[in-house]
Parts: C-alpha cells; sequence; structure tokens
C-alpha cells in the first residue's frame, strides 16, 4: 500500500512518468549510439593496427582490381600472400574479413610465430567472406607475408596505406567521440535531473504527510531511490537497443569518414553484454545524480550566498587560461569542460540581472519580468541544458560549414586543371613531351611526384610524404598558402620547400625555419618558405619544385594535371589515346578532377556526419525536455495566469500575455547559447582541431543559423503558450482557485 | 495518568532578525481520554507545538513526556512509530495524498497504523462520504476532504490525536458536523484530543483550554 502511495504521482501524472521514461530512453539511446560508434572505431583501429602494421600489399602492375583468382595464381607460383577480402554487410557500412587461414599459416611460420591470432568477428573464412561479396560492395587486398627477391610478371609491391601510423590522429579521433559522448551524457544528466526533480518537487507534499503519518525518511528514500533503478533500467533497456539502431543507422557515414581518415572501414563487432553493462552503469551515474537530493538530510543553505556565479566566474577564467596553453588533446578538453561547467553556473545569474524589470515599468511588464524570473529559477537546469545543447549544435554548425568552404577552395586549388593522369609503371613524362607540347590536346600542364623522403631530427629521423611538383606551372601559382616568407614560389624554385600545416605543427616549423632532409640518402639543409593547409590527412609533407629531386629519384607515384584548350572536352579522348600510343599502354588511368571534386566533397561532408547528427539530436532531446518540464511548471503555476483572466485580461490578450512570457523565455536561453557556441566554435576550429587533427581552420561565425535556432526556439514558446490557451481557463476548477497550486 | 506533561518547554525560531523566541517555559499536562483546545493568535505557537508533540519539531529545553516515556528518549524510529500507529494528526488542510482516491487514502492511513481495511467503507458512509470514495480530493468539495481526513484518522484508532484547526476552512454547518463527529470519536474510544482552534465555541466544548498568547 506504501508504495503504491508513493508512486500514485504517476497515476495522476501519467505524462510525467512518460516523459521521464522517453527521457531516459533516449538520453541512453544517443549515449549508448556514440559510444558503440566510438567502440567500434576502437575495434576497427586496433584490428587494422594489430594485423597490417608493417606489411606491404601486391598489385597488378596493369591497375587492375586484384582478384581471388589472382590470389589463387599467385599462392600456386609458391608466393606467401595473404587475402584480404572486406565485404559490407551492412546497411550501415559494418564490413566482415575474409581472411584463408591456410594462407595464414605461411604468414605465421614466415613471421616466427610472431603473428597475432585472427580470432572471433568480424573476421570468417575467405570462402564465406567471397559468397557474401556476391551480391555486396567488396574489396581484396593481397598482402606480401614472407619477402622475396623478384616478384612475378605484372605485379608490383605498394605500400599498404592501411599501414600509415595514425596512432596519436586515432587517439585524437576517438576521443574526441568520447568527448561528444561525455557532453551527451552531460546534458542528459541535466535535462533527467530537472525532469525528475520538478516531479519530486510535486510530489514533496505528499512524501511530507507520509512522513507524518509516520513513514520513516529512510524508507521513504529507499523507496524512491528503488524507483530511481527501475527507471533507469526500463529507459536503459529500450534505450541501448536504439542506441545500436542509431549506431548503424550513422554508421555509413562515420564509416565513410573513418575511412577517409585511416584508411580503415568500420567492423561489425559482436553486440556484447559488457556494451549493456557500461551503458547502465552510466546512465545509473545519471539517475543516482537525480537521486542525490533524496539523501540530503535536509536542504543545507549555501555555505556561502552566492557562490554559484562565483564558482562559475572562477571556472571560466581557468577555463580561458588552460585553453590558451593547452598543449595537449586532453588538457583542451578539461578547458572545455570548465568553460562549459562555468557558463552553466553564471547563465541563470546573468540572465536574472538581464530580465529585471525597469522601475517605470507598466505593472504588467513588472509582472512579465517577475514572473520569467520565477520561472528561470525554476527551470534553471532545462535552461542550462538547452543552453549547452544550442551552443554545441551552433559551434557544430560552424566547425562543419567553415569546413566545407575551406575544404572546397583547398580542393579547388589542389584539383586545378581538368584531367588527373596516372603515369603508368616504369614510364616517364618525358615521352609524352610532344603530345603534351600539342596546343589543341593541351592548354597547360604540371607533373605531381610522391615519394618519400625522410626529416633528420638529430639521431632520429622522420618519414615525411613528398610531393614534387613544377612550381612554375599557373596551376600551382594559384595556391594560396597559410603562412608564407616574401615571394616564396620563387624560393621554391631555388630550393626551398613548402611544408604542410601537419608537420608544421608538430615540428614548430614557421617559414624561414631551415629543416635538415634526406632524399634518396642525399641529405640537404632547406628553409622553410611556407606552410600550405593540407586537410584530412595525418602525414606530414614536404613540397619541392621537381627540377630539385636528385637524378635517378624513383618516386612511388606520379601523375600529370592537365588543363584541356576551351574546347577540349570533345578532345579528351583524342588526348587520353594519343598518350596511350606514345607509352604504349592500353587502359590507362584518367580521373575527371571535376568528378574527384565532387566525391572528395562528399566524403568529407561524411566526415561530420555523426557530429551533426548527434548534436541535433541533443538539442532536439534538450527542446523536448524543456518543453515537457516548462509545461509542467506553467501548469504549476496556472493558477496566477489565471488571475489575469478573474481581473479581465481574456482572451487573445491573455494569449498575448503567455505568448510574449514564453517566447522571452526562450530568447533569453538564445542569448546564453549564441556566445556559447562561439566560444566553443573558437575552442573546436582553434584549439582542439589543430591538437585532434593537426590542422586548423578560419573563425567563421553564421549569424543567419543564429535566426534560425532562434526560430526553432520561438516556435516551441509558440507551442507551449499555444497549448496554454486551448487549455484555459475552462479547465480550471474550483479547488485550484481555492487553493492556488496544482496538485 | 497523564497522556501529555509539558514542563518548561523553551523553543525559538532563528529568522534574519536574530532569535524569535516561541515559548519561554511553558508547562501543562493532558490526562488520557482528556481534550485540550489550544488557542491564541496567528503565530502564537499553535502548529508548532503540535508539531512538537508528533516530533516533528524539536525543542529548545524542557521535557516532554508522552504516554509516561519522557520524549527525549525516544528515536526518530520511535517517533515514526508513534504517528504511525497511535498519534493521529489532522490539519485545517492538505491532509491527504493527492494522487490516491478518498478511499486509498484511508487504507493506506490504516495500513500504516496496522490496522484491518474492513470498517473503512463504514467510515466514509458514516461520515457521509458515501459515493464518493473514488473521487480524487481534487474532485470533492473542503468539508468532504476534512471528512475524509476525520476517516483517515479514525480508521488509524491512535490513542492522541492532534488536531490543527480542523475546521478552519469549512463553512458552519459543515464545521459543526465535523466537530461533532470528532468529539463523539474521541469520547467513545477515550482517546486524548489536542486541538488547536480560532473558534472559541470549538475550544469551549474541549475539557481544559490553554491559551498561548504569552507563550508560556
Amino acid at each position: 500500500m506504501l508504495l503504491r502511495a508513493i508512486l500514485s504521482h504517476y497515476r495522476r501524472h501519467p505524462m510525467q512518468l512518460l516523459a521521464l521514461w522517453a527521457i531516459l530512453t533516449l538520453a541512453t539511446a544517443l549515449w549508448s549510439g556514440v559510444w558503440t560508434l566510438t567502440d567500434q572505431a576502437r575495434d576497427s583501429m586496433q584490428v587494422g593496427d594489430r594485423q597490417l602494421a608493417g606489411q606491404q600489399l601486391l598489385a597488378r602492375q596493369d591497375g587492375a582490381e586484384v582478384t581471388v583468382e589472382d590470389f589463387a595464381t599467385l599462392r600456386r607460383q609458391g608466393l606467401c600472400v595473404v587475402p584480404w577480402l572486406e565485404v559490407v554487410v551492412g546497411s550501415g557500412g559494418a564490413r566482415v574479413i575474409g581472411v584463408d587461414p591456410l594462407a595464414m599459416s605461411c604468414a605465421d611460420s614466415a613471421r616466427s610465430g610472431t603473428a597475432p591470432a585472427l580470432d572471433g568477428e568480424p573476421f570468417v573464412d575467405i570462402a564465406e567472406a567471397a559468397g557474401l561479396a556476391l551480391k555486396r560492395p567488396s574489396r581484396l587486398r593481397l598482402y606480401l607475408a614472407r619477402e622475396t627477391d623478384r616478384l612475378p610478371e605484372g605485379w608490383r609491391r605498394q605500400p599498404d596505406p592501411s599501414a600509415l601510423d595514425t596512432g596519436e590522429l586515432a587517439d585524437s579521433f576517438l576521443l574526441n567521440l568520447n568527448a561528444l559522448a561525455v557532453l551527451v551524457v552531460l546534458v542528459s544528466a541535466l535535462l533527467i535531473r530537472s525532469v525528475y526533480t520538478l516531479g519530486l518537487a510535486q510530489r514533496r507534499h505528499g512524501l511530507q504527510l507520509l512522513e507524518r503519518y509516520g513513514v520513516q525518511r529512510r524508507r521513504l528514500r529507499r523507496y524512491l531511490l528503488l524507483e530511481l533503478g527501475v527507471l533507469a533500467l526500463l529507459g536503459a533497456l529500450p534505450g541501448h537497443g536504439l542506441g545500436l539502431l542509431l549506431a548503424e543507422m550513422l554508421g555509413a557515414g562515420f564509416g565513410a569518414a573513418m575511412d577517409n581518415l585511416f584508411d580503415t572501414g568500420l567492423l561489425q563487432t559482436s553486440r556484447s553484454v559488457t556494451g549493456f553493462l557500461v551503458t547502465l552503469g552510466v546512465m545509473t551515474l545519471v539517475v543516482a545524480w537525480c537521486g542525490l537530493d533524496l539523501l540530503k538530510v535536509r536542504r543545507e543553505q549555501s555555505f556561502i550566498p552566492g557562490w554559484k556565479p562565483m564558482a562559475g566566474f572562477t571556472m571560466l577564467v581557468a577555463g580561458v587560461v588552460l585553453v590558451l596553453v593547452a598543449g595537449s588533446l586532453v588538457v583542451a578538453f578539461l578547458a572545455t569542460a570548465l568553460l562549459l561547467a562555468g557558463a552553466g553556473l553564471i547563465t541563470p545569474w546573468l540572465l536574472q540581472r538581464l530580465v529585471l524589470p525597469h522601475r517605470d515599468a507598466s505593472p504588467l511588464h513588472l509582472w512579465r519580468r517577475r514572473e520569467l524570473g520565477v520561472l528561470m529559477r525554476r527551470l534553471a537546469l532545462p535552461l542550462v541544458a538547452l543552453q549547452l545543447a544550442a551552443g554545441t549544435v551552433i559551434a557544430v554548425h560552424a566547425l562543419v560549414h567553415t569546413f566545407e568552404g575551406t575544404f572546397n577552395q583547398w580542393l579547388g586549388q589542389r584539383l586545378a586543371g581538368d584531367l588527373f593522369v596516372e603515369v603508368p609503371d616504369g614510364k616517364n613524362i618525358s615521352t609524352v613531351a610532344s603530345v603534351l607540347s600539342q596546343g589543341h590536346l593541351v592548354d597547360s600542364w604540371h607533373p605531381v611526384e610522391r615519394g618519400q623522403v625522410a626529416l633528420v631530427d638529430g639521431d632520429q629521423t622522420h618519414i615525411l610524404d613528398l610531393m614534387a611538383t613544377d612550381t612554375r606551372s599557373p596551376l600551382v601559382r594559384e595556391w594560396s598558402l597559410l603562412h608564407a616568407s616574401e615571394a616564396p614560389w620563387r624560393a621554391v624554385r631555388k630550393g626551398a620547400v613548402l611544408v604542410n600545416e601537419q608537420l608544421a605543427r608538430r615540428r614548430g616549423l614557421a617559414p624561414g625555419s631551415r629543416v635538415s632532409i634526406l632524399v634518396e640518402g642525399e641529405r640537404r639543409q632547406v628553409t622553410v618558405a611556407g606552410i600550405y593547409a593540407d586537410y584530412g590527412r595525418p602525414s606530414g609533407e614536404v613540397l619541392m619544385d621537381v627540377a630539385f629531386l636528385p637524378s635517378g629519384y624513383e618516386p612511388g607515384f606520379r601523375s600529370l594535371t592537365i588543363t584541356l584548350p576551351a574546347s577540349g572536352n570533345s578532345r579528351q579522348a583524342s588526348l587520353v589515346s594519343a598518350l596511350e600510343q606514345a607509352w604504349q599502354v592500353n587502359g590507362l588511368q584518367v580521373r575527371d578532377n571535376a568528378t574527384v571534386h565532387r566525391i572528395a566533397n562528399r566524403i568529407f561532408r561524411q566526415t561530420f556526419t555523426l557530429t551533426r547528427a548527434i548534436s541535433y539530436l541533443t538539442l532536439g532531446l534538450a527542446v523536448v525536455a524543456l518543453l515537457l518540464t516548462g509545461w509542467v511548471v506553467l501548469g504549476s503555476r496556472h493558477w496566477y495566469y489565471q488571475l489575469l483572466t478573474t481581473w479581465g485580461l481574456a482572451g487573445k490578450a491573455w494569449f498575448h500575455v503567455m505568448l510574449r512570457l514564453t517566447t522571452e523565455l526562450m530568447l533569453v536561453i538564445w542569448l546564453a547559447a549564441v556566445p556559447t557556441g562561439i566560444a566553443l566554435t573558437w575552442v573546436l576550429v582553434q584549439r582542439i582541431n589543430p591538437l585532434a587533427f593537426g590542422w586548423s581552420l578560419p573563425m567563421a561565425v553564421y549569424p543567419g543559423f543564429w535566426l534560425e535556432l532562434m526560430a526553432l526556439l520561438a516556435l516551441s514558446a509558440l507551442i507551449v503558450a499555444g497549448a496554454f490557451y486551448l487549455r484555459a481557463p475552462s479547465q480550471v476548477s474550483a479547488p485550484d482557485l481555492a487553493t492556488g497550486e496544482e496538485r | 495518568m497523564a497522556a501529555i506533561k509539558v514542563a518548561d518547554l523553551h523553543k525559538s525560531y532563528r529568522t534574519g532578525a536574530g532569535r524569535v523566541p516561541v515559548f519561554e517555559g511553558l508547562s501543562f499536562s493532558v490526562e488520557t481520554g482528556h481534550s485540550l483546545a489550544l488557542t491564541g493568535p496567528s503565530g502564537s505557537g499553535k502548529s508548532t507545538l503540535l508539531n512538537i508533540l508528533c516530533g516533528m519539531e524539536t525543542t529548545d529545553r524542557g521535557v516532554i513526556t508522552l504516554f509516561g516515556r519522557v520524549a527525549a528518549q525516544r528515536s526518530p524510529g520511535d517517533w515514526a512509530e508513534l504517528r504511525r500507529r497511535r498519534i493521529g494528526v489532522v490539519f485545517q488542510d492538505s491532509n491527504l495524498m493527492p494522487a490516491l482516491t478518498l478511499e486509498e487514502n484511508v487504507r493506506l492511513r490504516a495500513d500504516l497504523a496496522g490496522q484491518s481495511f474492513g470498517p473503512v467503507r463504514d467510515w466514509l458512509e458514516r461520515l457521509g462520504l458515501k459515493g464518493l470514495e473514488r473521487r480524487y480530493p481534487d474532485q470533492v468539495s473542503g468539508g468532504q476532504r476534512q471528512r475524509a481526513s476525520l476517516a483517515m484518522v479514525f480508521a488509524m484508532a491512535p490513542d492522541l490525536i492532534l488536531a490543527d484547526e480542523p475546521t478552519g476552512s469549512l463553512d458552519r454547518n459543515t464545521a459543526h458536523d465535523v466537530a461533532d463527529e470528532l468529539f463523539l470519536w474521541q469520547r467513545r474510544r477515550g482517546c486524548t484530543l489536542v486541538l488547536a482552534t480560532h473558534d472559541l465555541s470549538l475550544a469551549d466544548r474541549c475539557d481544559q483550554h490553554l491559551d498561548l498568547a504569552g507563550g508560556n
């Protein structure tokens, strides 16, 4: 009977229970979704690192895709090759990897038994994977597992992009995701706590009554904690399922982003009970925070009046100092957390002052402002949650749009020219010089040679990518540089180098710095003439003029970038045919740069799919929670609002008063969210991005989007006011008017 | 035998302006089965004294003996047990759980006191609440709520009833009916009643009268 009495509140207010459950479920889903993706990403990267480190790929010289038949042929020729067949099996881009256990045994003996075991998911037998590959997208790679002096004819070695050392970058990427998950939990915790404590406030009278009737407080607390635990469990169960679904839905874009950043696809991992237990643990912590008030003997007075704004201000100052000096991503995140917590603590105090009425305000204005102050006090938690969520959305929007704009511009420079032609192995560019000089086929062109150099730093050398090109080409001269000394291109033509932003940040290089590099064993002291943007790659890169490559230097890869004459599109086929004829090859690899530009743009947009989706979902959750809590709080003050009707402010006039009240409430949230968003944007693009990915973005703000956000909040205000208008005034009962509070 | 014995009771509240004394050496006693009316202006400490007598508030000084045992010796658990089984509390309003029906409220109170549910409907009927058993407190009038509060107290069969303005929010006729039921039941059952009221006619119906206007 006692339990029934305690839970009877939800019988009278089933929507409140539903709202609490829904928020718990959605919050669990968001957390669980992000956690699952992060976990999958971590597993995928670890699997990639563990299995592929240091191995070399085999590629056909004619550039064609390798097939299972190729694998069989190479094995028959006695070569120790290991197949690696990746098949996309899930709609979310999840993959399985087909391996050949027999082939692995040859690899194992080659490695003196040190090869790691391929156990469990996502590995399957290659025959099974080949069956799956018949109807699904797949990619086969052949790894040379045992070194051999010579390869069969028609085959060449190729560095494995998966073997790229992305350790630090991958850690940063995962840390970014974890931070996002923590932010989701923080916002969710604020929302859950606000909804729960609001309900608890409504139940306080009943609980006090039970205490008067002799039910011990300890017993009441036990029941309430039990109720919270059951709610957490009921929310965590479907929430975890929804989270997995969310991860599946976002997996495609996320997998593409990972592929792009790390050459590691998103692997399908088992849905272990550990994932659920972690989710349950996190949600229990969140719910336990709600229950903290229950454990207090009595509501303590603050030890210092107004400690919150003071603590908030201190945290803000500490956060600003820390974010300016942060040298690692962990410190940057800590600083960001301090900034957000500080903003959360100081905002209600600031807003209270913002809405103070003028002394000469009209009585109705005075009442509205005072009421706004009351609502802001009672809705402080969901307001702060919405402020943080909206601030995050503003920051993520700015980050994504700045990235798109900047990347697009950068890609335009990099993909100048109409065609990209891969120079076949063993062929020289000089062979096609006569073709390239034919004005009716080619307007302008430049070569690009890619290979590797080593940066000498004391006793250590660090392998870097090398890009060599003809810096006299008009296609290159248009490149804009992030930082440069005077006449950088002229300097490059005289032997200086340009370095990418990643390398400059990692090594602390600036225009004018001197570095020592090893090119084909030849040690050179060169000057850094400038720093160029190089988005989306972790590696350091050096750019030099092709004329300064040592004679006999064998690049790993050579290409031509060609601009066709004005009417050149129709000449493309003639040009390709002429090049093939000159090189005496069939099936030249030619790419249309406009298509590449389009594909690259799409892939890079996917990089932020997850961030954007999660931040919008969090905002949605915050808006819904504020609407729910706002509805309850406004409902508890309905009697006061009805007084206005009693005093003659009926119908539309009453609606306008309510609309102004709810709109002003949303407006103050918006006012708090915009500076939060701007600060967070700066931290993301200028501090976290460089620390996480090695490159920064220009700081930009998008006031148009702020207005869109304001419109969304105004719409929420309209919904609440409209719902109230429909509810009033006939449904207010005599007891309501007699007692003045909703029961 | 005295059901309640209060000797040299001191109680004060701490406010921003300093300490505000409520009682300074208050002493009285009430025999078992007798009734005591507490009167005095608002703020004289009527509700505070009732809260002290049911263990919901502490004292600064003084000795209170309840049912032959010194109150200071009682643990919070003992007090809870007393309120659950032996002390029935009736306030001016807000005696009912808002989310339970009238009948459920009475059953809850009986259940907490360890009494059977059997007479619950009888009590509701005798107090004129037949047909309203399944209504929620906000669906009935103030008088009906107060009758339901009495039904709750009667259903738990306490040894002591502490009533704070039990008819304060009722019209004259309803107040009269509720008071009749309360005194009738108190005398039949032989339990002790402490009643705080502004209504002197109600106070006159009690065996003893204590005016708290002076604070002692």
